[in-house]
């Protein structure tokens, strides 16, 4: 757990050196200043490694070994039984993630801006809330493909790749060209990242705001529809080979 | 000369294993090259990103860049063809599979290196070396043939240190038994060689020249080539390759006194 922790810290490293370096020569770009910036890659680092669902792998594994059989006799559903280990995980990262940060609060206050308004606060932990649950939605979509395909590797690569750009995980959305913008508004992804750290950097509000919450909320709608069609197709598809 | 000839009748016979073992799987190949041009094309777009908000980082411009870029991913892809299953290392002994290596009549790190020679890989990295000079031809880089030479000729003493480093990282399985993930992880850290090393500051660059030694894989080369680094530094990454090395494969042989063959 230690080394995968340390493993996905590594673009929260090496992308705000990058732009600090272009810091340089400007004192802010699209709205981000030196200390926006910073703060932004720790919120989402905190985010990636609190709120990000890795559940696929469990599907697949269940599914195609037919280990799923034993799920389906006993009283907890298995996606409430994914849900609940997926969760109890992101709880014990919780608590390395937030030590780190108060740390790089203490020793680096001028690079890291928190909320002024506890409102700020309060919205931002159910908007982490939010995102694990549409993260784990979404890996739960790539997981349940595997009664139809089987392998399920080549889904989850396309999710990830689409999460890496159109996230904001690896740079903010505001910096990007109009046109993968645009394309970013139309995806789910903006709202595991971006959108989050945008409430944090108390960068949002008014009408902008209660928008992006609505939007966010239509996508988990319309990712739970999704996932119970598929477990409901998939179980009918499903012939518990491996018994 | 005989030894030489016996490890190439070897390898040939590990080549053709891995070619039979391929072509049983020829549709994940296809899949893999789509998923790594994807996976590149990603990488592109973050750059550009970066780009589109500045002429150059750390002076570097961005076909330099992108060079750097496209060094870095040939040299990895290299690694990952011919030393395939060294990254299985931890796995092997935590199973005690190493027993079956090293109960031949040849170096059980030869056999651990090479067994697995990723065919399916070959066509990515043509497509790569395509993209290579399609960067030097689209953003019109120049460079001096002496430069050119020495940045062939640093090449493979860079995969060298690739080869060393995760050598040493996989070695330490003979203590650490859970640490598969080690490969995945030094991966993540040493690609930060994929951007020029002048946007870290003084400290942590020599941290890149020493203990971490990121340095040398695709950075000295591409420096050299753009005349960023004087051509002695050719030298120095020899040098360097070499003795790193040297330490990786001794404490190969002091780490295998410690094994004790778990399925025995």
């Amino acid at each position: 757990m230690l080394i995968w922790f340390i493993a996905d810290l590594s673009p929260f490293i090496i992308f705000p050196i990058i732009w600090l370096s272009i810091y340089k020569q400007n004192t802010s770009i699209a709205g981000f200043d030196r200390t926006a910036i910073i703060t932004y890659y720790l919120i989402t680092a905190f985010i990636v490694q609190t709120c990000t669902s890795h559940v696929g792998g469990i599907f697949q594994r269940n599914i195609v070994q037919g280990k799923l059989n034993i799920h389906l006799v006993r009283p907890l559903s298995f996606i409430s039984f994914a849900f609940i280990h997926e969760f109890s995980y992101r709880l014990i990262s919780f608590f390395p993630v937030t030590v780190l940060a108060i740390i790089i609060y203490i020793f680096f206050p001028d690079y890291f801006r928190l909320p002024s308004s506890p409102f700020t606060w309060i919205l931002f932990a159910l908007v982490c809330l939010i995102v694990l649950t549409m993260s784990h939605l979404l890996e739960m979509i790539s997981g349940l493909t595997s009664f139809w395909f089987g392998e399920n590797k080549a889904l989850d690569n396309f999710i990830y790749f689409f999460y890496k750009v159109f996230s904001g995980a690896f740079a903010p959305l505001a910096f990007f060209p109009i046109v993968l913008q645009n394309i970013a508004n139309c995806l789910p992804f903006k709202y595991l990242a971006y959108f989050p750290a945008q409430i944090f950097l108390e960068q949002i509000h008014g009408y902008e705001l209660f928008y992006g919450l609505t939007l966010m909320i239509v996508w988990l709608l319309i990712l739970a529809l999704i996932v119970s069609f598929l477990w409901r197709r998939g179980l009918r598809q499903y012939d518990g080979s491996g018994i | 000369m005989k030894t030489i000839k016996k490890y190439w009748k070897i390898y040939r016979v590990l080549l053709s294993n891995s070619f039979s073992y391929i072509a049983n799987y020829r549709n994940d190949a296809w899949l893999m090259l789509v998923m790594n041009t994807v996976s590149l094309l990603t990488t592109f777009v973050i750059v550009q990103v970066i780009f589109s908000q500045t002429n150059s980082i750390g002076g570097w411009t961005a076909g330099e860049v992108y060079l750097l870029l496209m060094v870095w991913t040939i040299l990895d892809e290299l690694v990952s063809v011919f030393f395939n299953y060294l990254f299985f290392l931890p796995e092997i002994i935590n199973d005690g599979s190493v027993d079956f290596y090293i109960t031949k009549p040849v170096s059980a790190l030869f056999l651990i290196s090479l067994k697995y020679f990723l065919w399916r890989a070959v066509l990515r990295i043509l497509i790569d070396v395509v993209l290579f000079f399609v960067v030097i031809s689209y953003f019109h880089l120049e460079f001096y043939w002496l430069n050119y030479l020495i940045f062939f000729i640093l090449l493979p003493f860079s995969i060298l240190v690739l080869y060393s480093i995760f050598l040493i990282a996989n070695t330490l399985a003979f203590w650490f038994q859970r640490i598969d993930n080690i490969n995945d992880t030094i991966r993540n850290y040493f690609s930060f060689a994929r951007y020029p090393l002048e946007i870290f500051s003084t400290k942590t660059r020599w941290f890149f020249y020493s203990f971490f030694p990121l340095a040398f894989t695709s950075y000295i080369p591409v420096a050299i080539l753009l005349k960023r680094l004087p051509i002695y530094w050719a030298a120095i990454m020899t040098v360097f390759s070499l003795t790193i090395f040297s330490l990786a494969i001794l404490f190969w042989r002091y780490a295998l006194k410690r094994y004790s063959s778990a399925s025995s």
